[in-house]
């Protein structure tokens, strides 16, 4: 399987297994890291397609990291999709401004979300 | 009005009057004394003629010259007698004396004097009454006869002569000058002294009054120490009394005064100090409030949130089961796994409208105002609540204005307003119709809910909007639902600065009204 990376950064270990078993059979490759930090740091290690960052993060919040990610050479154009359980007024603007390139508001619906991916980065 | 001191007030009204009355009373008495010495004057003149013609007669008769001139030296001998003449019977002057003697012109005289007589005349520049006898010889007849008998021309009696006196009436015009003099000083000394008494009477009245007015003056710059010394027992004197009394009462009453306003002042004194410190303390107290509401709100923010995180798991695998993610799935396990989710999304809603809410409370939530369409609003609830509506076997229906302009709003706010009064009208309706209305009604924007459902009881309906409340407990368990989002409603309505209202029959149905304006302004809060 070379199918495109995907790098979910994300704190809650259910909420990555379901991207993970959503993610099984496809050809998407799934990289986790559990806080802003580790996720940075495992961007710039491994160059994913695409990103799927969580807001409410330990360490440094997701909006923080994207906006780390987004000054890093390379990562002007990776996609990267915002995540975050405040379903609220201006928490897509946020997103937005902190350069992530869509939202989702959690609770989502992983059909959905797997939509989206498939926009944002199809497989092949 | 122009001041005048009393005295000179009675001055003015008694005095003139007074001198004209003794000034009258002097002109009358003058003319009086002036009368009555005129008349002894002229009785005496006649008393000196009738005797020097009676006692003349033989000398003239005999024209005894020496005798008569013995005569003229013994009447002259009164100073008054200024001149005596005799004349005989053709007029001829047969002797004269006294010191103005020189000054009778023979022109000036009467020629024939036939009874006695006298006229006022001017001799050698001294007033002079002259008077005139004649001298008859008959010599049965006495001197006394004479004054009473006029004379006649009898056959017996026959005139020889006549005797001329002038009396001067220097004496007279002397002692009248005398009387005049005295009088005036009589007058003037009554002007004095009426002065004097008037002047001495003013003062003796308004000598208190100064001192009443000087009283009044210190009360009005406020001493009342001052009392006022009485000196008379009269009007003025009880005035004086009076005032005394007044100016104790006064002192009394604005003692009392300036006690109860000290008291006063004390009590208000007290009262600010006691206000402050609740003040204080309340302000203090909502502080702790205001701090607990907040913490109470993080905290259901927090647990609204940490119970998001599982269910998004739960909901996720839920559907990935669905999905057909796991395997294929036994038409079975479906139904309740379909059930798992539609539970699932229902918690979600309740602990979204509690995150709201408590949003709400803590001051947390602000509008995203931008311009939205009013046909989307209404669009999206209509697709989401539409299949509900129709599962159950209810008319749904919207109606919108034709045109509609774009609203300045929040968006998602407005839509979850509508669609909570849109999602309870389908909750409590189990037959008819919902209809869903907008309008523009000048510078407002009207949405209504009207349903055909069960209603709301009148005396549940001011309760309506409060939080936690349903018309009833038991419809919770029937309907379920928070009873929170009427009272969210309400605050995304106010927020916007508008208003909503609620009309019901019980079993007839409902019909729920919120307007704001077409364009909202920043700023509002809760």
């Amino acid at each position: 399987m070379s199918g495109k990376t995907i790098l979910y950064v994300e704190d809650n270990e259910m909420n990555r297994k379901i991207v993970r078993d959503l993610l099984k059979r496809t050809s998407y490759r799934l990289i986790e890291a559990p806080d802003g930090e580790a996720g940075v740091a495992m961007a710039v290690e491994h160059r994913p397609d695409l990103i799927l960052m969580d807001v409410q993060l330990p360490k440094i919040s997701g909006l923080e990291a994207t906006r780390t990610l987004r000054h890093t050479s390379g990562f002007a154009d990776t996609p990267i999709i915002a995540i975050t359980s405040f379903a609220l007024t201006g928490d897509d603007q946020k997103a937005k401004e902190a350069g992530a390139t869509a939202y989702m508001a959690k609770p989502y619906s992983p059909f959905e979300l797997l939509e989206m991916i498939r926009k944002l980065a199809p497989e092949k | 009005v122009k001041f005048r001191s009393f005295a000179a007030r009675i001055f003015w009204y008694v005095v003139p009057a007074f001198v004209l009355f003794v000034a009258i009373q002097g002109w009358v008495n003058v003319r009086e004394q002036r009368r009555l010495v005129t008349a002894e004057f002229i009785k005496r003149g006649e008393a000196i003629v009738v005797h020097l013609a009676s006692s003349s007669e033989l000398a003239v008769f005999a024209e005894d010259t020496q005798q008569l001139v013995s005569l003229i030296r013994g009447a002259t001998k009164d100073p008054d007698v200024a001149y005596v003449l005799f004349r005989g019977d053709n007029g001829r002057r047969l002797a004269d004396g006294g010191r103005q003697v020189a000054a009778v012109m023979p022109a000036s005289m009467m020629s024939r004097v036939d009874r006695l007589q006298s006229r006022t005349v001017e001799r050698g520049g001294e007033r002079v009454v002259e008077f005139m006898a004649p001298i008859v010889s008959d010599v049965r007849k006495s001197a006394d006869e004479f004054l009473i008998d006029i004379p006649t021309q009898s056959a017996t009696a026959q005139i020889i002569g006549d005797v001329i006196i002038g009396l001067s009436l220097k004496g007279v015009d002397q002692e009248v000058a005398t009387y005049v003099r005295w009088w005036g000083a009589i007058t003037a000394a009554f002007l004095i002294l009426t002065t004097v008494a008037i002047y001495f009477f003013s003062r003796r009245i308004t000598r208190p009054i100064n001192t009443l007015t000087k009283q009044a003056q210190r009360i009005a710059a406020g001493d009342l120490d001052q009392q006022i010394a009485i000196t008379f027992r009269d009007e003025i004197g009880q005035l004086s009394s009076a005032f005394n009394d007044m100016t104790r009462a006064l002192k009394v009453h604005v003692g009392e005064k300036e006690r109860v306003l000290a008291e006063l002042q004390d009590l208000n004194r007290t009262l600010e100090d006691r206000v402050r410190e609740r003040t204080a303390e309340v302000e203090e107290r909502s502080q702790a409030l205001a701090l607990a509401s907040r913490h109470k709100s993080d905290f259901l923010a927090n647990v609204s949130h940490e119970l998001r995180t599982p269910l998004n798991a739960i909901l996720g695998f839920n559907e990935m089961i669905l999905g057909g993610v796991y395997g294929d799935l036994p038409e079975d396990v479906r139904v309740p796994l379909v059930d798992i989710g539609s539970s699932g999304k229902h918690l979600l809603r309740l602990i979204n409208d509690v995150l709201d809410l408590s949003k709400i409370e803590a001051g947390r939530m602000d509008l995203n105002l931008g311009d939205c369409s009013v046909d989307d609003i209404v669009t999206t609830v209509r697709t989401y609540l539409l299949p509900l509506a129709s599962e159950k076997g209810v008319e749904f229906e919207t109606r919108a204005a034709p045109n509609l302009p774009l609203a300045y709003c929040d968006g998602k706010r407005i839509t979850q307003c509508l669609m909570n009064l849109a999602g309870n009208a389908v909750k409590f309706t189990r037959a008819g119709r919902i209809t869903i209305a907008v309008e523009v009604n000048d510078d407002l924007l009207v949405f209504s809910v009207s349903d055909t459902g069960m209603g709301i009881a009148k005396d549940q309906i001011p309760n309506l909007f409060a939080e936690f409340r349903q018309a009833d407990a038991t419809i919770a368990r029937d309907y379920g639902g928070t009873g929170l989002g009427l009272s969210i409603t309400k605050k995304f309505v106010d927020m916007h600065g508008g208003s909503i209202s609620v009309k019901s029959e019980l079993g007839r149905g409902s019909m729920f009204t919120f307007s704001i304006p077409l364009r909202a302004k920043a700023e509002v809060t809760t």
